[in-house]
């Protein structure tokens, strides 16, 4: 249900179509292909369009893609400069022509066609299309043709049906409930044909019994009698007990304070309660990278400038470093104005880079709009410096304002970054008239375009340092250009840009020309933030025994260097890149980490870690190296993959469910491109960041930090796994337990179906005696103290498996069950073997019978609820001692009820006194529990002596005030 | 100018350090929730802190060890072998006494019984073959004495037999339209509605005794009916009859209800024994009670001696291999004469004392052991785990110690 609400708001919303020759108002679901559309300032997009006019000039507009793949910043859309200018209803309506285009897919990186306008060929790419979803920015409107709606746009050809998740411990369930079925069908058979013989042989001489002959219709009647006796075996109830346990355990997930944020002012939010328990049994945690182990915001926090560092690495511990930021020496040394390297190095800061500043109409800066907020984080240092952007108009000029004076550069020429060119180029014309190359880029590139070695080895010994401390690096060079040079190089410049085939090629090459003979000028060190607590919570959740991947449509340095900084990657881990732009390179790559990973098998303290690129997992998804590829993927410690799509996203997440189908796997993520990976895997969770609540709405479970994750699964899961397990086995054994009864008393009763118990006493017996400890059992057991469980995440390990909870532990349950029944039902048999069970000589029969063994049986298996809880809060009391005082209570009414009620409850007319006022019963009730009992406390006293599980031992530990960490985890623990 | 700008900057959480551990974070979470909720009130998210809500609701904890339990399985088997013995005392004074005359021989004939009273000739015409039986009591009975009929091999517990009866009708509140489960025994050839109807009724156990004493001369025992039902039966279950026009006896019966008792099921003792089904094929029901009046000589209960029980033999058994028995018995608190439960009480009373000496054994063995092996008694599943997890300490204890985090960045192998 709930996701068909959002749905319906959507289809409603609002938009502008051009309809009879003006626009008119719409809603998105009336929006067809072909259309003409009109899309306003900070609107979403309807659909796929492609992008014919804007009201900035060029048909330039901004859109902000959040949505789509997470990224905050400002992008830049350009029509087609045929179409730009047609933005009158009449200009358009005299644009004739024809579209034509790719079918629909799921690619957001991918679009081709050909726009033909009078006869003329115009090829249109990803540059003039507008996806669904994202967002309009700085652009007052854009109008555009549709091209995919609905169900065929890109994001939503992303997106899969809502799947119906199910935990791993229902899954298990539902086999278990055919043995059960087969029990029954087994003791019904068995009743029935035994009838037949016993009627057959003893039945004809039994003249006291009428309508006891053999026919069909006797066996058909006898079948449906024994059906019904024992269906009672079956706890139909539990489904009920589960159902509401689950509100209820959902409930604390969301009253959780630890899990709250208060800054932020959300809780966590369990948006299903069927997972609950499979939160206990997690084995892959999916991570999504941005906003999710980081706050997705940069600060700018030191760099080397002509050989000096400002800023250092400091060691705090043997292997890690923290940063002291150098931002204050910065800025008095650029405050000076004496360090001419400074103010070259902070001009290109300023200058070199995408990044747009807002204004509001008081011309008071509202914000950088960064294409990424390292860029934005640069800047905004810069300015921190004195160097502070002013104005900027895309390709034409750039105006800084150091300490009240403004100077102009005029931009020549932009080549922006790519993951390609690791690098950003601006030609400028500087304010004193010199044509400059300002160039920013990774390491790597920068330093094979240096005129010469000057100052590498210091800025490299420097970077080093950052990285150390987990800091993003980036080397700024600069060149200078005679005007001679650029005039020629200007010609080649612009017909590139011009183009519009082939234009991305021809500029690169263009760049190579200019990006030579640099002048080092130093690096600078961006952190970007992780969120808090992130690398304690994920060294727990390893020890937890979860194996933790990362997914990010983010580059592949910045995605190693959040590996590094959370600690996901270690520097004694061995990390290797899976690289290969075709099947055959990639195939061979992957047999190469194969035999890597064999290698590295053997060597101690090594562990391997992959690291894989969007294009490379493609080619490794194929059918043919894909299984050779996951397994790869499974022997190394982590993985991160770096340039995925959504679809690709989901994608390995259904690899490795396939590969390993009884592993549990959870998705993170905060942006609508993790969406599909959270629906993709057995529980989703969406993080309620900046980028919107599409992933908190498509997921499971909902939380505002990522650090919250680890309570959500050491304790709620890990809790709610032991519930609803013991759960689960208690309500099957309860049931067994009394109804099993049935078949011994049918052993003496000629295997007629008849029942011992009072018809409504049975019939209360799953809702008002045993209904409550079950749902006490699930709702507040607690399987170990929350503080041990988050100090010692190995606990986890025990629900991780199946240990607790699979077949076998199932069927001693049940056999547990058929043990009691059977030893509740001979102990009275004993008792009532004589007939004269009362003081007073007097006899009883068939009901007083039932009644005991009915009475015992709530006893017992109150008792048994009891034994199994590990904590008795005040609602155990409530539901054991009030099931079995309950009992009592019906017993006393009941017995009072005939003839007051039809002919109901006559069979146990004055059983309050028969029982309470006999020996007999209170002899059996001390007796009978605590012998069907001894099995069970014997068996629990020997396993917690002498096969203690690693959550008993700390369990005793705490008892015994003795600190588990001094003693248990004494070899590791350091003073 | 420069506002907005240090603003966006700013946008790291104040509780954001470069060197965090759990326990602050907690701390700075708590601090700062409350403050949240003091200032924004109502319209805050903050989730209710009550021990509730936060499942921290006091909780007793037992623990289940070798240690813990030996020393209640010792109290169990001391009170169960206590409670076992007292009542194997109390039993030895219970007596009993019975007699199996389903073979007993007509006086006169010596035609055994058994042989005559047959389904269905002999019991349609309500014929009775008479024996007597002599017997010797060795003791005397002290006490309320009790005589019996016991009944083996007779399924009264089974369904068709069961449901074969109309509780309206023995209540007292219906007369006709009877309940369809008496078929056939529902109504008569005529018509008429039978009282009461069902099988169980129609096959009321039908012999009748008469307990003599020789002294000298044969002695009638003096007995009651009165007394042999349940008072609840007597009172609630069992109705008065207003008229007993239109209704029939049961086939099997040689006189009709009325005549048994005029104001109908509840003045009918004996019916309201026999419809109390019992819970076995061999059972037994109170027949009589003995009187004990103080001028008699059965002031004390049963005096030894020789004894003559008069048989009105006509109730068939024979066919379905059952035998019939007289019982002579007195009761204790736990009913009749039952060395079973005295019995089963000593047996789990030495159960629990065998658990203990071995639960009380494996405690001292454990306890000697820890002391040299701290991980003795773990699973070995479980013991492997720690054992194998060099760095077991998670970041809540690293990161407590003054910011040495080596141990953190290590980390075991789990796969």
């Amino acid at each position: 249900m709930r996701h068909h609400r959002p749905a319906g708001s959507v289809n409603n919303s609002r938009t502008r179509l051009l309809r009879h020759g003006t626009w008119q108002a719409a809603k998105w679901k009336q929006v067809q292909v072909g259309d003409l559309l009109m899309v306003e300032s900070n609107c979403l997009l309807p659909a796929d369009i492609l992008l014919l006019s804007s009201s900035e000039p060029k048909g330039i507009c901004y859109i902000e893609t959040a949505n789509l793949d997470g990224e905050t910043n400002l992008k830049v859309r350009q029509s087609l400069p045929a179409t730009s200018e047609h933005k009158q209803p009449s200009q358009l309506h005299s644009l004739q022509g024809q579209l034509v285009c790719e079918p629909p897919d799921d690619d957001t990186t991918k679009f081709k066609g050909s726009l033909y306008l009078d006869q003329v060929r115009y090829p249109v790419s990803l540059n003039q299309l507008l996806m669904r979803g994202t967002c309009l920015r700085k652009t007052s409107y854009v109008i555009g043709l549709v091209v995919y709606t609905g169900a065929d746009t890109k994001v939503m050809k992303n997106s899969k049906p809502v799947p119906l998740k199910r935990s791993r411990v229902e899954r298990e369930s539902n086999r278990y409930f055919l043995l059960l079925l087969l029990i029954l069908a087994f003791f019904t058979l068995f009743t029935t044909v035994a009838n037949m013989v016993w009627t057959s042989r003893i039945g004809p001489f039994a003249w006291y019994i009428t309508n006891n002959e053999i026919s069909v219709g006797h066996f058909g009647a006898v079948l449906i009698t024994c059906f019904i006796m024992f269906h009672t075996i079956v706890p139909i109830s539990l489904q009920v007990t589960l159902e509401f346990m689950r509100i209820f355990q959902a409930y604390f997930i969301q009253c959780d304070l630890d899990m709250y944020d208060p800054i932020a002012d959300i809780a966590a939010e369990a948006r299903t309660s069927s997972l609950n328990e499979e939160l206990g049994q997690v084995n892959f945690i999916f991570s999504d990278k941005t906003g999710t182990l980081t706050q997705n915001s940069m600060v700018f926090q030191g760099a080397t400038v002509a050989g000096r560092m400002y800023g250092d690495a400091v060691s705090n511990g043997a292997e890690a470093y923290e940063f002291v930021s150098g931002v204050n020496s910065m800025r008095s040394e650029a405050a000076q104005g004496q360090n001419k390297d400074l103010d070259d190095f902070l001009s290109i800061l300023t200058v070199c880079h995408t990044v747009i500043p807002e204004r509001d109409s008081h011309d008071n800066l509202l914000e950088y709009s960064a294409s990424s907020p390292d860029e934005s984080a640069l800047v905004y240092a810069a300015k921190d410096m004195g160097y502070e952007l002013f104005e900027r108009s895309l390709d034409t000029f750039v105006i800084v304002k150091v300490n009240g004076e403004m100077r102009r550069f005029e931009v020549l020429a932009t080549f922006e970054f790519t993951s390609d060119r690791k690098r950003m180029s601006m030609v400028v014309r500087c304010p004193n008239g010199a044509i400059r190359v300002f160039c920013k880029g990774a390491d790597s590139v920068i330093f094979s375009r240096l005129q010469s070695p000057h100052l590498v080895s210091e800025t490299t010994n420097h970077m080093s340092k950052f990285a150390m401390a987990g800091l993003r690096t980036l080397c700024i060079a600069v060149g200078d250009m005679p005007q001679s040079e650029w005039s020629r190089l200007h010609t080649e410049y612009e017909n590139a840009r011009n183009d519009i085939e082939r234009r991305e090629a021809k500029l690169a090459l263009v760049a190579e020309k200019l990006e030579k003979n640099l002048r080092l000028l130093g690096a600078t060190a961006i952190e970007d933030r992780l969120q808090v607590g992130v690398p304690a919570t994920i060294n727990d959740l390893l020890l937890a025994g979860i194996r933790i991947w990362v997914l990010t449509g983010d580059k592949l340095e910045t995605a190693v260097n959040i590996g590094y900084s959370c600690r996901l990657l270690q520097p004694e881990m061995e990390v290797r890149t899976l690289t290969g732009s075709s099947l055959s390179q990639v195939r061979s790559a992957v047999a190469e980490l194969s035999h890597w990973l064999c290698g590295i098998a053997s060597v101690k303290g090594k562990e391997p870690a992959l690291v894989i690129e969007g294009e490379s997992l493609s080619w490794a998804s194929h059918q043919s190296v894909r299984n050779e590829f996951i397994d790869v993927c499974l022997q190394c410690r982590t993985v991160i993959c770096c340039r995925v799509s959504p679809k690709q996203k989901s994608d390995v997440v259904r690899y490795v469910r396939e590969a390993m189908p009884s592993a549990v796997t959870l998705a993170i993520g905060d942006g609508a491109n993790d969406v599909p990976m959270i629906q993709e895997s057995h529980v989703g969770v969406g993080l309620k960041g900046k980028e919107g609540l599409q992933a908190a709405a498509a997921s499971d479970y909902s939380l505002s930090q990522f650090r919250f994750l680890k309570k959500l699964l050491l304790v709620h899961g890990a809790w709610n796994y032991h519930r609803v397990t013991i759960v689960i086995l208690f309500s099957f054994y309860k049931n067994i337990t009394i109804y099993v009864t049935a078949f011994w008393f049918a052993l003496v009763s000629g295997f007629s179906g008849q029942v011992m118990f009072e018809k409504w006493t049975q019939a209360l017996y799953n809702v008002f005696f045993t209904g409550a400890t079950p749902f006490a059992l699930g709702v507040w057991d607690r399987s170990c103290s929350v503080e041990n469980c988050m100090r010692y995440p190995q606990l986890y390990r025990e629900s991780q498996g199946s240990d607790r909870y699979n077949f076998k532990v199932f069927a001693l349950w049940m056999l547990n069950g058929v043990y009691h029944s059977a030893i509740i039902f001979l102990c009275v048999l004993l008792a009532v073997s004589t007939g004269a069970v009362f003081s007073d000589g007097k006899t009883a029969g068939l009901y007083y019978l039932g009644s005991l063994v009915y009475a015992i049986a709530v006893i017992t298996v109150g008792l048994k609820a009891g034994l199994e809880h590990t904590a008795w809060t005040g609602m155990s009391h409530l539901a054991i001692w009030g099931g079995i005082g309950n009992y009592l209570v019906f017993l006393v009414i009941s017995s009072n009820f005939f003839p007051h009620a039809g002919g109901n409850f006559a069979e146990v007319v004055g059983y309050d006194r028969a029982l309470f006022g006999s020996g007999m019963f209170w002899y059996l009730l001390m007796l009978v529990p605590a012998l069907a009992l001894t099995r069970d406390v014997a068996w629990k006293a020997y396993k917690k002596t002498c096969r203690k599980t690693l959550r008993e031992e700390v369990f005793e530990m705490e008892k015994l005030r003795k600190d588990p960490s001094t003693v248990l985890f004494q070899g590791t623990y350091r003073k | 100018m420069l506002e907005p700008v240090e603003d966006s900057q700013a946008v790291v959480r104040p509780e954001d350090d470069d060197n965090i551990d759990d326990e602050d974070l907690e701390g700075a979470n708590n601090s700062a929730a409350a403050g949240a909720g003091n200032a924004s009130g109502a319209t805050s998210n903050r989730p209710p802190s009550s021990a509730f809500h936060q499942q921290k609701l006091p909780a007793w904890q037992p623990l289940l060890t070798a240690g813990t339990v030996f020393p209640v399985f010792l109290i169990m088997s001391i009170a169960f072998i206590c409670l076992g013995v007292a009542l194997l005392l109390a039993n030895s004074n219970i007596s009993e006494l019975s007699i199996d005359y389903t073979d007993c021989k007509r006086i006169g004939d010596r035609t055994p019984c058994a042989n005559l009273v047959k389904k269905p000739e002999f019991y349609y015409n309500y014929s009775v073959c008479q024996c007597r039986l002599e017997f010797k009591l060795d003791k005397p009975m002290t006490g309320q004495v009790y005589a019996y009929y016991a009944l083996t091999n007779f399924h009264q517990n089974h369904r068709k037999y069961v449901k074969s009866h109309d509780r309206m009708q023995l209540s007292g509140r219906r007369y006709s339209d009877l309940d369809a489960e008496c078929e056939p025994y529902r109504t008569s050839a005529d018509g008429k509605w039978i009282a009461p109807c069902g099988a169980v009724a129609n096959s009321l156990f039908n012999d009748t005794f008469k307990l003599m004493r020789r002294v000298g001369s044969l002695e009638t025992v003096p007995w009651t009916v009165k007394g042999i039902s349940w008072s609840a039966d007597v009172a609630r279950k069992y109705g008065r009859v207003d008229t007993w026009n239109g209704t029939a006896k049961p086939p099997n019966w040689a006189v009709p209800e009325s005549a048994r008792s005029p104001i109908g099921y509840t003045g009918d003792e004996e019916l309201q024994v026999w419809m109390t089904v019992a819970a076995l094929p061999t059972f037994r029901k109170l027949h009589r009670r003995l009187i004990h009046s103080d001028i008699s000589a059965y002031a004390e209960g049963l005096p030894a001696g020789n004894y003559s029980l008069l048989v009105n033999y006509s109730y068939p058994v024979a066919g379905f291999g059952g035998t019939k028995s007289f019982v002579l018995a007195t009761a204790g608190l736990l009913g009749g004469r039952n060395a079973g439960l005295g019995g089963l009480a000593i047996a789990v009373g030495c159960l629990h004392l065998a658990l203990c000496c071995a639960l009380a054994v494996l405690h001292t063995h454990a306890k000697r052991n820890r002391e040299t092996d701290p991980y003795y008694g773990m699973d070995p599943l479980h013991r492997a785990l720690l054992e194998n997890t060099p760095t077991g300490a998670s970041s809540a204890d690293t990161a407590s110690e003054d910011g040495d985090v080596s141990v953190v960045a290590r980390r075991p192998r789990t796969t």
